[in-house]
């Protein structure tokens, strides 16, 4: 070869040379983050500065210590200012719609969302400024562990990632192991805020019928035929269910409960009201002291694995021996950096004479 | 002998037992640039009759021909060019100022804009019929009688051949009566104009028609020159009315029979 | 030949109006810069002149923008006001068509049933179509502009039974509407966590999801339409007083001109909501305000109530963008309360004006 043709070759070989080792070190900062609907994002991890919507969402990521990471929130989340006292109205970047301005004066580098939140939309108003989206869908119950390690991988917090999936699994599988000597599951009745409104499969409060099945209930009105009607009173008195569990909140905001209990003297007012319908003080479960009023927060968090314990020990005392549901609240509220008191959270309606 | 003719003109509505005949075999014809007008009790059918020439009825047998010239198929156009309706009255209106909606009366023969000559034209003729003071005011603002006056403008500016009045002077105080009439039979003569006028005088009839044509449920009763078409027997017949037709100062005048 | 003292006068009233709505253009484009200025972060007039002309921080003291600066003006703020702007117009032009051609001054373009049509469409997208996220804005847009057709040839259908009767267009709307309320209140009882909310928000109408290709099929439709109206002026003038046979005694096809700006109100109304969902109020008050100011003369009638439209909608949206942060109130919500003050107060003005 000429000088000239080395010379070139040789220019030619370490701008490929450059090229690739730029190119593989860019590789290299870049991981492809399989999201809750499956999405491929590419997103460099870990993540330290994230907006995230929807309040289960940023519990779980509190709860693999990664809640400094989170820089914006949406009005669900901050407005229950004692459980998210970090998060005031400059935080909050809106509560159905999204202030895109806003997300983008605060500066993340990615939005964390529920799967049915405005995904595409977010996705291409965000997109000139460099923002990914990712969905991570925290009140979803069917498979909590997933969306534990979701947020694990995001913010680089896998080994607490898996902590808090064991400290869910556990009782879930001492659950299943005890339900096994069950041969017929018992019933259970399982009111919300309103009155007479239940959760039926299949519908908006599938999540709390799946609840029940986790603790080892039958729901008297696990039908999915009966979506969309409303439910008679009388079947309730026909059913005669073991276990009757109410969900009271005192005070809440926007339809969604809130950290704060109750008083004990308000689930006791309560109580008297339920006690005054029709037939109900020969229900089998008001005479058997079956009868508890609880709280959709307490019963809600970390997949409503909480309220699946409650139930199992309130339907089977005998099998679920080993299991404590209050102090399995009492550490789901440490990992959110809480310490209340968990009998303050339910109220157990003493036997009717 | 041309103008403005109807063959067994046939209109009736509703179904089975409630079937009513409005026209029953109407055969008619207005020798053109001549004033003709239509007697007859409410319900007789005039202004059914008036509305199946002009087209805005369909009657279900016949037709009607102008010129000896069947308008059945004619556009909607070519005869809003030929007819100018005025109608008994219009009980709601538009946003439209007096002029305006005398200004819409140039529609059929208008291109996009109207122009310099057409609004003097309107502007003439408001200033014909006294309504320059009412120009730019709201339709709504004005009494039933100008109303109708501001009605009769427009079909006026529409330069039509053939002139259809539903009761023109029905709303008018005496002296737009008068001049109403006049002004009728001016411009069928000056113009040309075939005027068709249902009226409920009939002294202003006896007065200012060529043609008096007498209908009674649907059918004609009589036809022809006033002197002939109307006498006490065809008034009794029509209206149920006793009255003799009576000679004055060279005038034919219907005295009406006082019953008390 | 000398001109008539009256058609002077007329030349000048005309003359007058279009300075009238040249002045409110102006004041359009004023409150769409107004509004491309305000938001989360103040971009101030003088400091995009300065990023335009960077010579000028001489003259002016005010730093340019930041690349992110730009970039929030010219892909979330503008696109947003554009998008009030020709959804707006086409909403106020198609509830003045709509009144005239039913010659009801309560229509708008919702009478014939579209709003329900479309919120339904939308939502059977939501709950039932199996697509994926990506498609799902398209498909909503599909299925609500679908159904709002559907919903506009039965409605058109039915009432050329009976000579397409003004009477007949309304009431058969009247019923579909309250069909699809219905049939809506159905969809959202049984709707599960997921889609409610979706559902639900699709029909407070919002310019949070509008982008520029939205805007540029919203104007395509605009432009495509409103020729057919504005030939019709006229026409509608006639038709507006209710009395059909005025308008057919001088030359006016009343049903072909129903059929045709019935067809012109059905495209550009669900253009509009298809991608904004249901902003009410609008289309049935900005031909009002414009009738209070202009007179109503549709010729120009049209335009004006194009122009009140923008107005209202893209006012509506920057209050409801600025006013209550961080939350952004949609504007369907908003439109009605800054809407109604505006329109009461001309109406009183109205009251104290007449003889």
């Amino acid at each position: 070869m000429t000088n000239k043709k080395k010379w070139i070759a040789a220019v030619l070989f370490s701008a490929a040379a450059t090229a690739m080792g730029a190119w593989t070190g860019y590789a290299s900062e870049t991981t492809v983050f399989v999201d809750d609907l499956g999405r491929e994002v590419e997103l460099t991890l870990p993540i330290t500065r994230a907006c995230v919507a929807n309040r289960y969402n940023n519990e779980l990521i509190r709860a693999v210590g990664a809640g400094d990471c989170v820089v914006g929130v949406d009005q669900y989340t901050s407005q229950d200012t004692v459980y998210w006292p970090q998060f005031g109205e400059a935080e909050t970047f809106g509560k159905d719609e999204y202030d895109y301005e806003k997300i983008v004066e605060m500066d993340p580098q990615v939005v964390v969302m529920a799967k049915n939140g405005p995904v595409e939309e977010a996705e291409t108003a965000l997109e000139p400024f460099g923002i990914k989206v990712v969905t991570i869908t925290g009140w979803d119950n069917s498979d909590v562990p997933k969306q534990i390690r979701l947020c694990g991988e995001l913010f680089g917090k896998e080994e607490e990632a898996e902590e808090l999936v064991s400290f869910y699994q556990e009782p879930v599988d001492y659950i299943n192991q005890q339900l096994e000597q069950v041969e017929e599951r018992k019933t259970v009745y399982w009111e919300y805020g309103g009155d007479y409104t239940t959760c039926i499969p299949g519908t908006s409060n599938d999540g709390w019928h799946n609840m029940i099945l986790m603790g080892g209930g039958e729901n008297i009105f696990g039908d999915e035929t009966l979506a969309g009607k409303d439910i008679d009173p009388e079947a309730i008195l026909e059913a005669d269910p073991d276990l009757i569990v109410k969900i009271f909140a005192g005070a809440v905001i926007g339809n969604s409960g809130i950290y704060t209990a109750p008083p004990q003297e308000e689930f006791a007012e309560k109580a008297n009201e339920l006690l005054k319908r029709t037939g109900w003080s020969e229900l089998r479960a008001v005479k058997e002291g079956n009868f508890y009023l609880n709280t959709a927060f307490s019963t809600g968090g970390l997949g409503k694995m909480i309220g699946a314990a409650y139930i199992a020990k309130w339907l089977y005392p005998d099998l679920m021996t080993e299991l404590d549901p209050d102090a399995l609240f009492v550490k789901w509220m440490a990992y959110q950096g809480f310490e209340p008191d968990a009998s303050a959270y339910y109220y157990h309606v003493p036997v009717q004479e | 002998m041309s103008g403005l003719e109807t063959t067994d003109l046939l209109f009736s509505y509703g179904r089975g037992i409630h079937k009513k005949k409005i026209l029953d075999s109407v055969s008619l014809r207005v020798e053109r640039g001549t004033v003709c007008v239509l007697l007859g009790a409410n319900g007789a059918g005039k202004s059914t009759l008036l509305k199946c020439i002009n087209g805005l009825i369909r009657p279900q047998q016949g037709w009607v021909s102008w010129e000896k010239e069947n308008i059945g198929n004619w556009s909607l156009n070519r005869r809003a060019r030929l007819f100018g309706y005025v109608p008994q009255s219009i009980s709601s209106v538009s946003g439209l100022s007096v002029m305006e909606t005398v200004l819409s009366g140039r529609l059929p023969r208008m291109g996009a804009k109207a122009s310099a000559k057409e609004l003097d034209l309107v502007s003439e003729v408001l200033e014909e019929f006294e309504l320059e003071e009412f120009a730019f005011r709201n339709l709504g603002a004005l009494s039933g009688g100008e109303r109708q006056r501001v009605l009769f403008a427009r079909a006026i500016v529409q330069e039509p051949e053939v002139l259809l009045l539903d009761e023109p002077t029905s709303n008018l105080d005496l002296r737009y009566q008068i001049e109403t009439m006049e002004l009728l039979r001016r411009i069928s003569k000056e113009k040309g104009i075939t005027v068709v006028a249902v009226i409920h005088d009939l002294n202003s009839a006896l007065a200012y028609a060529d043609q008096v044509i007498v209908m009674k449920q649907g059918r004609i009763l009589s036809d022809g020159k006033p002197d002939t078409a109307l006498s006490s027997e065809t008034i009794a017949e029509a209206y149920g009315i006793q009255a003799d037709i009576v000679s004055v100062q060279d005038r034919k005048m219907v005295l009406v029979k006082r019953r008390s | 030949m000398k001109e008539h003292i009256l058609t002077r006068k007329y030349k000048k009233q005309q003359r007058k109006k279009k300075v009238f709505f040249a002045v409110t253009l102006l004041f359009l484009l004023l409150l769409m810069g107004t509004a491309c200025c305000l938001g989360v972060t103040d971009l101030t007039p003088g400091r995009i002149f300065v990023t335009l002309f960077p010579g000028a921080d001489q003259l002016i003291s005010a730093s340019p923008l930041s690349e992110k600066e730009i970039n929030v003006l010219l892909m979330l703020r503008m696109p947003r006001v554009a998008a009030g702007v020709v959804a707006g117009a086409g909403l106020g032009v198609a509830g003045a068509a709509m009144q005239a051609i039913t010659g009801n001054q309560m229509a708008s373009p919702f009478t014939t049933g579209l709003s329900g049509a479309s919120a339904f469409g939308a939502a059977l997208v939501i709950m039932f179509g199996t697509v994926s996220v990506s498609s799902l804005k398209f498909a909503t847009v599909l299925g609500a502009f679908g159904m709002a057709v559907l919903c506009a040839v039965f409605v058109y259908g039915l009432a050329s039974y009976q000579g397409l009767r003004a009477e007949t267009l309304v009431l058969t709307g009247i019923a579909l509407n309250y069909l699809f309320s219905a049939m809506n209140s159905t969809l959202q009882y049984v709707a599960n966590e997921n889609q409610l909310p979706a559902i639900i928000h699709w029909t407070f109408g919002s310019l949070n999801s509008v982008q520029w290709g939205d805007i540029g099929i919203m104007a395509g439709f605009f432009l495509v339409t409103y020729p057919i109206f504005q030939v019709h002026g006229w026409a509608f003038n006639l038709l507006d007083s209710g009395n059909d046979e005025t308008a057919k005694s001088l030359g006016v096809s009343v049903k072909r001109t129903r059929l045709l700006s019935g067809l012109g109100v059905t495209l550009l109304t669900a253009s509009v909501v298809s991608f904004t969902g249901i902003i009410g109020f609008v289309g049935l008050v900005a031909p009002h305000i414009a009738r209070l100011l202009i007179g109503g003369d549709y010729r120009y009638l049209l335009p004006f109530s194009a122009v009140w439209g923008a107005i209202l909608v893209t006012g509506a949206d920057t209050v409801g963008r600025v006013a209550f942060s961080p939350t952004t109130l949609p504007v369907g919500i908003v439109v009605s309360y800054v809407g109604v003050p505006l329109f009461l107060y001309l109406i009183l003005r109205e009251r104290r004006r007449r003889r």
